[in-house]
């Protein structure tokens, strides 16, 4: 059982890397939980300073921050089952061994209880303490808390094992149909947008604008205290650890008994069915779906794959591709507020146009640092330029997919980042359609020119990015100053804009033009690591 | 030096065939023909230009004059008609890391627009006769040994039924159980009017199952031995070749 645990611990934790970056890694997550441990107590006992004299609002609050820890421990539950669970290579190995799927199932479980335990202590504990030392509370009410982990994994481990069989479809389901999954994430990016937009709205008015009574007014405390009755099952643990309630405990008990015994069964029900047809699968290749495609289709699937799932894409482009709205918005809705406020208010007036002009600039700078991280297209490719060498695939086909993809990627986050700031009025309307077109334009300059310095790589030599470094820091910055010069003599915004779509129009021309006959013969002189 | 055989097609051609990188000649005027139904094997020191000569013919080098005619198609002008008609098995493995093994056979399949059918027959067929474990081609490429992967880039050079297979050292890192099954592979493709051109630094090997040998020193082909015509041949390779090498 023990050697199950180790191995379920190392599973999870991916003990694989050298020690010293398992070392910095743990560090660097202890830091991260550090921080939002102190962040959700700061905030929580701020709200509890102002509320605590209003009638029953403590309680409901701490209510609804529990309810909130509770429903992000279901959902980080979830994956961490469903990552035990449904793990294909654990299964092969296991299926060897002499162990029966009991003992496998009944070590998951408690390596979920305890990192269940663990977490929830980290989480709920500070939240209980802060209301505590508010209150006076006595020491068996600190005592108590140490079981509040115990009754509250019942209840939330068996809606995370009810859900976890159903997510595993899902993500597989996601993971086949790669269409469906980029629309996934636009509706969870747009999701997030807004409710990122919700709590910085609030955070504004609670740090900015000194307005938080009315956050806290009665109303909406009388609102909390109505509605608190249905974050289950945080109002019923807040029964048994606050007012003691004996008749809530066995209440609570039968129904987190009975949520936990039916993820359980459909758990291990789900577990052994997974297990028997992954042992089948190896066993019966019959089943396997066969998906030939289109030349076409093949290439590009072989360029999302290469991209989306390269660890070091995922880290620099595309992580980066999904969290461009989230930055651009915070990084540019803060930076108008500071123009529009003190002393910047009135420098800015003297120049015309400077917040869209310096709006655009910096949605231009996001999208050409972000692409920068998925230029490398032919050097992705290392050896296997090989590959693309000897198939029968037009090469033109071939280095237009290539630039294409990565293009379409940015192209689309750029157009949510751009929705995002049109939909928070950080962006005019006209300033969004022009920030679009010249960031695009831009982009696609800045992706051709990428792509010729690819080409030009010689073996073992360091790939020469002068032309895109100017192309994605320079080209911006001139944008920005000639713009706003024109904008200063009094030639109308339309009219500035126009002509700098224009002038980026005619630097990408020389591009365009020798490309085809530059680039078959480039594509034959590339020498990278073949 | 070239010998003619009038009755068999010419698969490979190869006229005056000059590369050089920067100041250095690689290839002086080089000449072949490779018939169908043989198995043609290109031996040499190293750096003498075998790579190089396999790297014009398979379209991934550009070369300074000269003509290379693939299937009847010119490398140059009709570059996808070429491809679509050879299997290339570099000597170092070449497929996606990212992928797994299936995933990476499906993209081949895809590539060269294998029916669902031919590509279920065909892998199944390969891969069991190359020894690699049908479970394994779902396990991602990076997992892999170096044996398994050269073993994977011959089932996708395969896959699509070639009218050429080209082979630069191919039996580098694979078990001797797979190499002995690849050496009956390659004279059964050949048999089976396609044609085989192979590079390898195991002289013994290529000895033993090629119809006919070119050597290739100072850029050009200074042997070409018919094995088949004159028996003794495959004996006194390792020697002719040692005499050509100064070894």
């Amino acid at each position: 059982m023990l050697s199950l645990l180790a191995k379920d611990f190392k599973i999870m934790f991916s003990l694989k890397e050298n020690r010293k970056k398992q070392f910095l890694s743990v560090i660097f997550n202890v830091f991260v939980i550090l921080i939002l441990i102190a962040l959700e107590t700061v905030i929580f006992q701020m709200a509890l300073n102002k509320i605590k004299d209003y009638y029953l609002a403590p309680i409901s609050f701490l209510t609804l921050f529990l309810f909130i820890v509770s429903i992000l421990m279901m959902v980080f539950m979830l994956f961490q089952a469903k990552k035990l669970f449904f793990n294909k290579q654990d299964i092969e190995q296991l299926s060897i061994r002499p162990v029966s799927n009991s003992q496998i199932i009944f070590s998951k479980l408690i390596f979920l209880f305890l990192m269940y335990y663990t977490t929830c202590l980290m989480f709920t504990i500070p939240l209980f303490i802060s209301y505590g030392v508010t209150f006076y509370k006595s020491k068996l009410y600190y005592y108590l808390l140490l079981f509040y982990p115990f009754l509250a994994f019942l209840f939330e481990m068996g809606i995370a094992l009810i859900f976890v069989y159903p997510l595993k479809l899902l993500l597989d389901f996601l993971k086949k149909h790669i269409i469906v999954q980029f629309i996934v994430a636009i509706i969870v990016i747009f999701a997030c947008c807004f409710l990122y937009s919700k709590v910085l709205t609030i955070f504004i008015q609670l740090v900015a604008n000194n307005q938080i009574q009315s956050i806290f007014s009665t109303e909406f405390i009388n609102k909390l205290n109505t509605v608190k009755k249905y974050f289950i099952p945080t109002n019923f643990l807040i029964d048994i650890f606050i007012s003691h309630s004996k008749r809530t405990f066995f209440f609570y008990l039968l129904i987190a008994l009975g949520v936990f015994t039916l993820g359980l069964n459909v758990a291990i029900s789900s577990f052994k069915f997974f297990k028997k047809s992954s042992t089948n699968a190896i066993l019966n290749k019959k089943e396997i779906r066969f998906n030939i495609v289109s030349p076409t289709k093949a290439l590009i699937k072989k360029e999302l794959m290469m991209i989306f799932k390269d660890s070091n894409y995922i880290l620099s482009y595309s992580g980066l591709l999904i969290v461009q709205p989230f930055l651009a918005y915070l990084v540019i809705y803060a930076l108008n507020t500071i123009f529009r406020s003190g002393v910047f208010a009135y420098y800015i007036t003297l120049l015309p146009n400077f917040l869209p002009l310096i709006d655009i600039l910096l949605m231009m700078l996001f999208t050409l640092i972000i692409a920068s991280g998925a230029n490398s297209y032919l050097s992705m490719e290392q050896k296997n330029v090989r590959i693309m060498k000897t198939i029968p695939v037009s090469l033109y086909k071939q280095l237009f997919i290539k630039v294409a993809i990565p293009f379409i990627c940015s192209l689309i986050s750029l157009f949510i980042s751009v929705i995002v700031l049109v939909s928070t009025h950080v962006f005019s309307i006209t300033t969004g359609i022009f920030t679009f077109l010249l960031s695009s334009l831009i982009l696609f300059i800045f992706d051709i020119v990428s792509l010729f310095e690819e080409l030009k790589i010689k073996r073992n030599k360091i790939k020469n990015t002068f032309m895109s470094s100017l192309y994605s820091y320079l080209l911006p910055l001139v944008y920005f100053i000639v713009t706003l010069l024109l904008s200063y003599v009094g030639l109308s915004i339309y009219i500035v804009y126009l002509l700098a779509i224009l002038c980026l129009m005619m630097l990408s021309l020389p591009y365009l033009l020798h490309f085809k006959t530059k680039v078959s013969d480039l594509f034959l002189k590339l020498e990278l690591v073949n | 030096m070239d010998e003619t055989n009038n009755e068999k097609k010419v698969m490979i051609s190869i006229t005056n065939l000059y590369k050089s990188y920067g100041e250095k000649k690689v290839l002086k005027g080089l000449n072949l023909k490779v018939y169908e139904g043989e198995l043609f094997g290109f031996i040499g020191r190293n750096g003498i230009g075998k790579s190089t000569t396999i790297d014009c013919m398979i379209g991934a080098k550009k070369y300074d004059s000269g003509e290379i005619i693939i299937n009847g198609f010119d490398i140059l002008k009709e570059p996808l008609e070429a491809k679509a008609s050879f299997g290339y098995v570099a000597s170092e493995p070449t497929c996606y890391e990212v992928m797994s093994g299936y995933d990476y056979l499906e993209f081949i399949a895809s590539i060269y627009n294998i029916s669902e059918t031919n590509f279920k027959n065909n892998y199944k067929y390969l891969a069991n006769r190359l020894y690699l474990n049908e479970a394994d081609l779902f396990l991602p490429i990076s997992n892999y040994s170096h044996g398994m992967k050269q073993k994977l880039c011959l089932i996708a050079s395969l896959l699509y039924n070639p009218d050429i297979w080209i082979l630069d050292e191919p039996t580098v890192g694979l078990d001797i159980m797979a190499v002995e099954s690849l050496k009956k592979m390659m004279k059964e493709y050949a048999s089976h009017n396609h044609c085989v051109f192979v590079t390898s630094h195991n002289i013994d090997l290529m000895a033993k199952i090629c119809d006919r040998v070119a050597i290739i020193n100072d850029g050009v082909v200074v042997q070409l031995l018919d094995l088949n015509k004159d028996p003794n041949k495959r004996l006194q390779l390792p020697r002719i070749f040692m005499n050509i090498f100064g070894g």
